[in-house]
């Protein structure tokens, strides 16, 4: 288990990181979110004990990072540009990290080249940026990582690619429970990929979320009533409305609640016309945070 | 779970070698190029004679120097290559180890790395040793102490690198600043050396410049370490500053923030510290360039404000890694205002240090000269400890610095150079130039002291017994000289010698007439004596005279066949370009306003009068009977003869 509390990071005077708090369960993916400058990278570095906080504490499984082997051998943090070892080959990388890290699995890595088919025998700084990342995740999966911390690790591969690299996540997550933290600036991205996610913006963190929550819970309504006939009060009483408006006859609502429970109250007031209809995450986000969520809009799309 | 990581890494000591191998190839090949290759090409042909080797740093010295100086900082910038990039940086430190173990296993592997290719070259050395009989030309010892010295330097320089490389975040920053870290304590020193007489009067400037400085920088002394060996202080705080750069270097790292990468310089506290060091040090120069060199004090606050202003904005370009750069005017204000306030307390002395003359109680004994060479780089310097003259030198020092304005504006280049040997071990050293002729009542009662004859003239610690002979040889081109062998007249040599210095008197022994003769004293198993025949040792000459040697001891006017007198504004003389006697006898010759003087009264005359100086009024050209040699001397003011001065009224 990841946790953070009230971290704060800055750089020359500039807060990079202010007062955030996080925690991640074991076995389950974090989205962290965020435009440039955002802050992610900071709290990705400080997490993987690269940065020492000004405030806060750092802990996986109830120890600190900073400086403590014994956590780090468990964790694995790929860069956003990932770097090897100057005129290094995949297989000496190998070799480098076998002798660094405990839990290196050799079968895991002969599987992973076998599956990304990969030149092992090849400078890595010949290869392209695609490839490049390819190998950082060979690499890092075959540590058997417990935390594997990616800072915007989709940038740069293809589509095929994306959903190898997805695939393999969500497999070594469900099979050992690996953790995942990872930073993104496109939440469709990640969307797919996450359990939380949780948006920065100027170094703080503007909203934390259970993505299963969020979209079993949030509905899109459309409601009419017969023509003229006013909206009854007591509709808004008996649902959570995060947000309405009205096109012409048309009554649109974005309502929290269980679908049922929605279906039912709604129901009752017998509208001649009645969709309920499932949410965009992006949506959702934009409903969810009221005005904030305008600001961050381009954050999410 | 144990750890994998033990202090030594294979892998880790994989990369490193594969990073900076090329360092040792390089520093390898250089070696074998510099020494046994030499070795070999040498001592195997008909060069061998010609090899004055005393170590093995007689062998391409400059190769060797070059090497010392340059291989351990690439090694250094190379080896930590990984603390100046960001994602290099970065991929290291997300590593399971400890940033000590990582700092060991690299300081560790470049040390070794470092020394392999000095050993190797030892070990080459060694097997070329019985075959090429290199004995003739060093020992072994020589060969041990070529490898200490060589690692120590090696050792120290690659220290000084990994150092800066932990409080810079560019590798070009870590290499310059290496260099200047290196050479900072002594140019230090130098530039305060030469600044410091300007508002410490009496700052003896050219002593401390003179003594060991080149120490103060192991660069300077590892360029000269093959003629100037190294003493067994400056090599225990050599290698006590590896092991302190060793362990401040680990420290540093354990507290480097890896953000600041990149940066020039990786704490922030040392921003200012190198900004205003760098701004202190340009002054500085800037003060030596332009005023000692123009030596007013108008230039030397020109070179001042110059010099400051020109490390100001380079130490900010360097900070703001740019030369298109935001001057922060008002740092420069607050210096220009710190700087103007110690030259003002300068004024006030605030140091005490122009007035301190020390208690008689407290003085052992004092050296008193002209020149500073006389004290530190001499053996048997000389010393006054009676309660009389030091309490004379007290009275001249105390006259001197009474009077600093006026000495200050005359242009002297007499010195009084003291130094004040104290009772507690500690010494107190001035320098001051002064005109002697105006502190002459406190040099006369001093050099009049039977204490400051006995200790400045050889003759007195001259032993008796020991005396082999006495030989006068005469000034001038001649082949003439007397001998003097027989014991019991030596020993009246002598004492008629001692009692003509222990009558002199100041005037006479600083007159500027040339001496009589040069008189060597030669012993058997001390120092040969040599002082010189003055023109008032009279008693000296009718002792010469009665054993019959008074001819072959001076020249006198029979060994010259004529002389001209000439006015010296009459000749041509080229100061600059140089000129011969030769050509000056012939201008003489032919100068219608010149006295030929032929004879022997007046020839005597001009021999005691004259001296090698050129700038008299009156110059005289002597031709010489034997060989047709021609001497130049020229009559100072006071000593005109009557006719001469009648001649050119």
């Amino acid at each position: 288990m990841i946790k953070i509390s009230h971290i704060r990071k800055s750089f020359d005077g500039l807060e990079a990181v202010e007062n955030v708090s996080l925690t991640v369960n074991s076995g389950s993916i974090y989205g962290l979110l965020g435009s440039n400058g955002a802050g992610k990278t900071t709290l990705l570095k400080l997490l993987s004990g690269l940065y020492v906080p000004d405030e806060g504490l750092i802990s996986i499984d109830s120890q600190p990072v900073y400086e403590n082997p014994e956590v780090k051998e468990k964790i694995f943090f790929i860069q956003d540009t990932p770097h090897f070892l100057p005129h290094y080959t995949t297989k000496q990388m190998a070799q480098f990290y076998e002798s660094i890290y405990p839990r290196w699995s050799e079968e895991r890595y002969q599987e992973l080249v076998a599956i990304f088919q990969v030149d092992i025998h090849k400078k890595i700084h010949r290869f392209s940026k695609g490839i490049q990342r390819q190998v950082a995740f060979i690499l890092a999966l075959s540590t058997l990582p417990e935390v594997l911390i990616l800072d915007e690790p989709l940038d740069g591969l293809d589509p095929v690619m994306r959903k190898k690299v997805k695939g393999l996540l969500i497999d070594d997550v469900a099979e050992r429970e690996m953790t995942v933290l990872i930073s993104s600036h496109n939440l469709r991205e990640v969307e797919d990929l996450c359990d939380f996610v949780g948006i920065m913006h100027k170094g703080q963190m503007m909203i934390e979320k259970d993505l299963d929550d969020l979209k079993s819970d949030t509905h899109k309504v459309q409601i009419a009533f017969k023509s003229g006939a006013p909206v009854p009060p007591g509709i808004f009483d008996s649902v959570k409305v995060l947000h309405k408006e009205k096109r012409g006859s048309i009554l649109l609502l974005i309502v929290k609640g269980k679908e049922e429970e929605v279906t039912a109250s709604i129901e009752k007031y017998q509208p001649v016309i009645f969709d309920i209809l499932p949410l965009t995450l992006e949506e959702i986000f934009i409903y969810e945070m009221g005005d904030v969520g305008y600001a961050v809009e381009n954050i999410l799309g | 779970m144990q750890s994998k990581i033990s202090l030594v890494n294979k892998e880790i000591r994989k990369t490193i070698l594969r990073s900076v191998g090329w360092v040792a190839i390089v520093h390898f090949l250089g070696l074998i190029f510099a020494i046994p290759l030499e070795i070999l090409m040498t001592t195997t042909g008909e060069q061998r004679q010609y090899i004055r080797a005393e170590s093995l740093f007689y062998f391409h010295f400059e190769i060797q120097a070059v090497l010392n100086i340059g291989i351990p900082v690439i090694l250094a910038v190379f080896l930590f290559r990984f603390l100046q990039v960001k994602s290099y940086s970065d991929f290291m430190h997300s590593l399971p180890i400890k940033r000590d173990s990582l700092f060991h296993q690299f300081a560790l592997t470049g040390i070794v790395i470092l020394i392999m290719p000095v050993l190797l070259i030892a070990i080459i050395v060694s097997v070329l040793y019985n075959p090429l009989n290199l004995a003739e030309f060093f020992t072994w010892t020589d060969i041990f102490k070529w490898i200490g010295i060589t690692i120590m330097f090696n050792l120290l320089v690659f220290l000084a690198g990994v150092f800066t490389g932990m409080i810079s975040g560019i590798s070009a920053v870590q290499g310059i600043l290496t260099y200047i870290f290196l050479l900072l304590p002594m140019g230090l020193l130098i530039l305060l050396g030469y600044n410091l007489p300007f508002y410490l009067y009496g700052f003896a400037d050219r002593y401390v410049l003179e003594s060991k400085i080149e120490a103060f920088s192991p660069l300077v002394a590892l360029s000269q370490v093959s003629f100037r060996p190294l003493g067994a202080i400056e090599i225990s705080i050599y290698c006590a500053l590896i092991l302190i750069l060793y362990g401040l270097s680990l420290w540093v790292y354990k507290n480097r923030k890896l953000e600041a990468v990149t940066q020039s310089l990786v704490f922030p506290l040392l921003k200012p510290i190198f900004k205003y060091g760098m701004t202190f040090c340009t002054m500085l120069l800037g003060g030596l360039y332009f005023g000692i060199m123009e030596g007013n004090s108008t230039w030397l606050i020109v070179g001042y404000v110059l010099g400051a202003m020109l490390g100001y904005f380079v130490a900010e370009m360097v900070l703001q890694k740019s030369w298109r750069i935001i001057i922060h005017i008002k740092g420069l204000i607050i210096y220009a205002g710190v700087m103007a306030l110690l030259v003002f307390l300068f004024q006030f002395d605030f140091t005490q240090f122009e007035k301190k003359v020390p208690d008689l109680s407290e003085i052992e004994r004092i050296h008193l000269s002209d020149n500073s060479y006389l004290y530190s780089d001499n053996e048997d310097a000389f010393f006054l400890s009676t309660a009389d003259n030091m309490d004379l030198i007290r009275r001249l020092h105390k006259d001197i610095i009474a009077n600093k304005n006026n000495n200050a504006l005359s242009n002297n280049n007499e010195h009084a150079f003291i130094v004040y040997e104290l009772k507690n071990g500690k010494k107190l050293v001035r320098d001051y130039s002064i005109d002697k002729k105006k502190f002459a009542h406190f040099y006369k009662l001093i050099h009049e002291s039977e204490e400051y004859k006995r200790v400045t003239n050889g003759i007195f610690k001259v032993k008796e017994d020991q005396i082999e002979k006495i030989t006068i040889r005469p000034y001038g081109p001649i082949e003439k000289k007397a001998v003097i062998v027989d014991p019991i007249d030596m020993k009246e040599a002598i004492a008629v010698l001692k009692d003509e210095i222990n009558a002199s008197t100041y005037e006479e022994t600083i007159d500027n007439r040339d001496p009589l003769a040069s008189i060597e004293i030669r012993q058997k198993n001390e120092k040969t004596v040599g002082l010189e025949w003055r023109i008032s040792y009279k008693l000296f000459e009718e002792w010469l005279d009665k054993k019959g040697l008074l001819d072959q001891a001076k020249v006198t006017a029979a060994d010259i066949s004529y002389a001209y007198i000439v006015d010296t504004n009459d000749l041509e003389i080229n100061f600059v370009q140089g000129y011969s006697y030769e050509e000056i006898f012939e201008q003489m010759s032919k100068l219608g306003r010149a006295i030929k003087v032929t004879d022997k009264k007046r020839l005597e005359e001009s021999l005691v009068n004259t001296s090698v100086m050129d700038d008299g009024p009156y110059m005289i050209g002597y031709y010489y009977k034997a060989d047709g040699s021609i001497e130049i001397k020229s009559f100072q003011a006071e000593n005109i003869p009557d006719y001469v001065q009648q001649y050119f009224k």
